[in-house]
C-alpha cells in the first residue's frame, strides 16, 4: 500500500512509448538506407541529376520520408500534450 | 597555404566580437536562484529556439565541419552513406530521453548529468565514476576541437598551428567562464545560424564555380570512379561499417551527457517538441550540405596541404573574398560552440560532481564560482597541451570521444529513467563495463572490432547486458527512492 507521505514522481509511461517509437523509426531508417544504398550500389554507376543513383534513392529519398515521419511524430506529441 | 584576403581577418574579428557581446548580454539576463543553477542550466528557463540551436551547435562540432568534409574529400560520395544515420538523429536525440529528462529535471532539481544518476540511485560512487569518465572523454573531445580550430586558422589566416590552439583555448574559456550555460546557449544559437548559412553559401557558390551537380559527378568520375560508389576508394565503408555508423551517429548523440544536460535546462515539454521540429529541418539542410562541400572540394581543390583543410580550402576557392571571412566563421562557430558546451560539462564534472558533492558539500556562492572557474582553466590547459601534437585525421578522435561517452552512459541512463528494476549495482556495472569494453576494443582492434563492426556497437550491447545482470544481482531500490521517479502505478 502506498503511504500518503511517499513522494510521487512523473509518470514514465508516455515518455517510454515515445522512446520506443523513436527506436522503431531509427531501425526503419537503418534498414531502408543501408539496405537500399548497398543494393543499388552493386549496379553500374549512373547519376540522377548529378547524384549517384544509389545516393539519390538510398539516402535522399529515405531522408525526406523520415523527415515527414519526424514532423508527424512531434506534432502528434504536441497535440497529445495539449489534450492532456 | 591557400589564398585569403585581408577582409577575411576583419570578418573573423567581427564574428568574435559579436560572440563576446552575446556572452555579455546573456550574463545580464541571469535569473538568479543560485550560482550553480544559473551557471550550469541557465536557471531552467531555456525556450525552443535556443534549446534547439544550442543542441545542434553542441552536436555539430569540428568533426562535422573539418573532419567529415576531409573524409568526403578523400572518399567521395561514400561519406554520404557514412553520415546517413543523421536521418534520424533529431528523432532519436530528442525522442529517446528528451521528454523524460525534462520531466525529471523539473521534479528532482538535477543540475548536471551525474546529478541525475547519483540521485536516482543515491550513490556517491556513481556520481564520482560518471564524473571521471565524463572528464576523460570530454577532455579528449575538446582536444579534437582545438585541433580543428587551429587547422581553420592555419588554413584561412596563416596563423601558426600552436598559436591557433592557444587562441582557441583562451577565447572560449573566457566567455564560458564568464557567462556559464546561458552565455554558451546564446552564443551557440548565433553560431548554429552562422554554421548553416556558411555551409549553404559554400555549396551554392561551389556548384556555380564547378558548373552544377553533373559537372561535380563527371569531375569525380574522371579522378576515380570509386569516389562515386557507396563503399568508396580502398573499401573505405564496407557493409558492416555502414551499419555501425547508423548506430554511431543517432545513438551517440542520444547518449551524450552534454546534450542530455540541455534537456535539464529546458523550461517545458512544449519547448522540447518545438525544438525537435526545428532541429529536424536544420539537420536535413546542414548535414548533406556539409558532406557535399567536401565532395565539391575534391573537384575544386584536389590537392591539400593537410587533409583537414578540405572545407576551409573549398570555401576560399569558391566563395567571393568579400563573403569568405563570414563563411569561414561557420567551422569556427561549430568548433567554438562544442568546446564551450563540453568545457562546461567537464568543469561541472570537476567542480560539482567530484568536488562539491564528494569533498565539500557546503560551499558559499563565491567558493563554487572559484572552483568552477579553476576547473574550466584546468581542462583548457590539459586539452591544449594534448592538442599540440595532432593526428592526421581529426574525425577519428571525435568518433572515439563521442562514441565512448555514449557507450558508457546511454544504457545506464535509459534504464535508470525508464526501468524501475534498475538499481545502483546495475548502473555501476553498466558504466564500468561500457567504458572498459570500449577502451579495450579500441586498444586491441582499432576502429573495426568483431565482424567488422565499430567498437561502439559491441560496447553498447555489453553495457546493456551488464546493467540488466547487475540489477538482477543487486537489491531493488526502496519505494521511497523509486517514488520520486515513477508514478505509484508503475512501482
Amino acid at each position: 500500500m502506498e503511504s500518503a507521505s511517499e513522494p510521487q514522481g512523473p509518470d514514465s509511461r508516455a515518455a517510454r512509448r515515445e522512446a520506443i517509437q523513436a527506436v522503431l523509426l531509427w531501425f526503419g531508417a537503418l534498414v531502408a538506407t543501408v539496405g537500399l544504398s548497398t543494393w543499388l550500389g552493386r549496379h553500374p554507376m549512373t547519376s540522377v541529376l548529378g547524384v549517384p543513383r544509389w545516393a539519390a534513392y538510398g539516402i535522399f529519398l529515405p531522408w525526406l520520408a523520415f523527415f515527414v515521419l519526424h514532423v508527424r511524430f512531434y506534432i502528434r506529441g504536441t497535440e497529445r500534450n495539449r489534450k492532456a | 597555404m591557400y589564398e585569403s584576403a585581408p577582409l577575411v581577418r576583419v570578418a573573423f574579428a567581427l564574428y568574435l566580437a559579436f560572440t563576446f557581446l552575446l556572452a555579455y548580454l546573456a550574463r545580464r539576463q541571469a535569473v538568479g536562484g543560485g550560482f550553480l543553477r544559473e551557471f550550469f542550466i541557465g536557471g531552467r528557463t531555456i525556450g525552443p529556439w535556443v534549446l534547439g540551436l544550442t543542441w545542434i551547435a553542441t552536436s555539430a562540432s569540428g568533426g562535422t565541419f573539418i573532419g567529415a568534409p576531409a573524409l568526403a574529400h578523400a572518399n567521395g560520395w561514400s561519406v554520404m552513406l557514412w553520415i546517413s544515420g543523421y536521418i534520424v538523429v533529431a528523432t532519436v536525440g530528442f525522442g529517446l530521453l528528451g521528454r523524460r529528462i525534462v520531466e525529471l529535471g523539473g521534479t528532482t532539481g538535477a543540475l548536471t548529468f551525474p546529478d541525475l544518476l547519483r540521485d536516482r540511485f543515491e550513490s556517491r560512487a556513481i556520481g564520482a565514476l560518471s564524473g571521471i569518465a565524463m572528464l576523460v572523454l570530454h577532455t579528449s573531445f575538446i582536444v579534437a576541437q582545438y585541433i580543428a580550430g587551429a587547422r581553420v586558422l592555419e588554413a584561412a589566416l596563416g596563423v601558426p598551428y600552436m598559436w591557433g590552439v592557444l587562441g582557441f583555448a583562451v577565447i572560449v574559456s573566457v566567455y564560458t567562464a564568464y557567462g556559464g550555460f546561458r552565455a554558451v546557449a546564446w552564443t551557440d544559437s548565433f553560431q548554429a545560424i552562422v554554421m548553416l548559412v556558411g555551409v549553404l553559401l559554400t555549396v551554392g557558390f561551389g556548384l556555380y564555380r564547378v558548373g552544377g551537380l553533373q559537372a561535380v559527378y563527371d569531375g569525380l568520375a574522371a579522378q576515380s570512379p570509386d569516389l562515386l560508389t557507396p563503399t568508396g576508394p580502398d573499401a573505405f565503408l564496407p557493409f558492416p561499417a555502414a551499419i555501425s555508423f547508423f548506430f554511431v551517429w543517432p545513438l551517440a548523440v542520444a547518449g551524450q551527457p552534454s546534450l542530455i544536460t540541455r534537456f535539464l535546462a529546458c523550461r517545458d515539454l512544449g519547448s522540447l517538441r518545438r525544438a525537435a521540429l526545428l532541429i529536424g529541418v536544420y539537420v536535413l539542410l546542414l548535414y548533406p550540405a556539409v558532406i557535399f562541400a567536401g565532395i565539391l572540394g575534391r573537384v575544386l581543390v584536389p590537392d591539400l596541404a593537410a587533409s583537414d583543410h578540405a572545407l576551409p580550402a573549398t570555401i576560399l576557392a569558391s566563395v567571393p573574398s568579400v563573403l569568405a571571412g563570414f563563411v569561414l566563421a561557420a567551422p569556427m562557430a561549430a568548433i567554438m560552440s562544442t568546446i564551450s558546451s563540453f568545457l562546461l560539462v567537464a568543469a561541472g564534472a570537476i567542480a560539482r560532481d567530484l568536488y562539491q558533492r564528494n569533498v565539500r558539500r557546503e560551499v558559499s556562492e563565491g567558493h563554487a564560482r572559484a572552483a568552477t572557474h579553476i576547473a574550466i582553466l584546468a581542462v583548457s590547459i590539459v586539452a591544449g597541451a594534448f592538442a599540440l601534437r595532432p593526428p592526421d585525421y581529426l574525425q577519428y578522435i571525435v568518433i572515439f570521444s563521442g562514441t565512448g561517452l555514449a557507450a558508457t552512459f546511454l544504457f545506464p541512463t535509459v534504464l535508470a529513467v525508464f526501468w524501475t528494476g534498475m538499481n545502483r549495482t546495475g548502473c555501476l556495472a553498466g558504466i564500468a563495463t561500457g567504458f572498459i569494453a570500449f577502451l579495450a576494443q579500441y586498444a586491441a582492434f582499432g576502429t573495426r572490432s568483431f565482424l567488422g563492426l565499430d567498437p561502439f556497437v559491441w560496447s553498447l550491447i555489453v553495457c546493456a547486458m551488464a546493467c540488466v545482470i547487475g540489477s538482477k544481482l543487486g537489491t531493488r531500490d526502496p519505494r521511497s527512492v523509486l517514488g520520486k521517479y515513477f508514478a505509484a502505478e508503475e512501482l
